[in-house]
């Protein structure tokens, strides 16, 4: 029941935050700077992974670069940890753009459609294990 | 969770089986996860929601089953 639980942490003050995170990101393609003690809440929720110094690394979709994917749209460039999550930064900003990781494997949207594409997206862990370890699933 | 070529190029990487899903299915649940992140009044999605992202993704199976 992991998940259940996770969600019912988020009460109206962490939500609050988490949209704050959010827009940050969109708005200049890094993380706001919030209060250890607020980002190491978060981050007992899943709702943020902090890196070795307590700072940001991702909160899903939005990643700290340099990471696995770049986001490119035609205003700023974004990173994120993997191709859903870059995917899933075009899709809440509405944008055109594409998601390139380190292999030259990319993905573009244009004209709010994915352009064709024969690649393949894995995941290697089960869903009911996806929290259990956010940095390595 | 990685970009690969084709389902040759997983077998080549990996010998645990996982699982794949095409770029289009990618897409469509990256604009139901995500896309409504930036909305004022977002809150995070139920469990029972993110499940049905999925299935409308085609990604059913105990391999995409939540908990």
């Amino acid at each position: 029941m992991r998940t259940c639980v996770r969600l019912r942490y988020c009460g109206g003050m962490t939500v609050e935050l988490r949209r704050r995170i959010f827009r940050h990101y969109a708005e200049t393609g890094s993380p706001p700077e919030l209060p250890r003690a607020k980002l190491e809440e978060l981050a007992t929720q899943h709702a943020v992974v902090l890196d070795a110094a307590g700072h940001i690394a991702f909160a899903n979709p939005f990643a700290t670069g340099p990471a696995a994917l770049t986001v490119t749209t035609d205003e700023r460039t974004f990173s994120a940890v993997c191709a859903w999550d870059a995917l899933g930064i075009l899709a809440l900003l509405r944008a055109d753009g594409s998601a390139t990781d380190a292999d030259g494997l990319s993905l573009e949207i244009r004209d709010g459609q994915l352009a064709a594409t024969s690649l393949r997206f894995h995941v290697l862990v089960p869903a009911a294990r996806w929290y259990d370890d956010l940095r390595f699933t | 969770m990685r970009l690969f070529r084709d389902e040759e190029h997983i077998a080549n990487v990996y010998d645990k089986p996982g699982a794949s899903c095409s770029a289009a299915q990618l897409w469509t649940l990256a604009q139901r996860w995500y896309g409504d992140r930036l909305e004022p009044d977002w809150t995070p999605h139920t469990r029972e929601r993110m499940q049905a992202d999925l299935a409308a993704a085609g990604l059913n199976g105990a391999f995409w089953e939540l908990v």
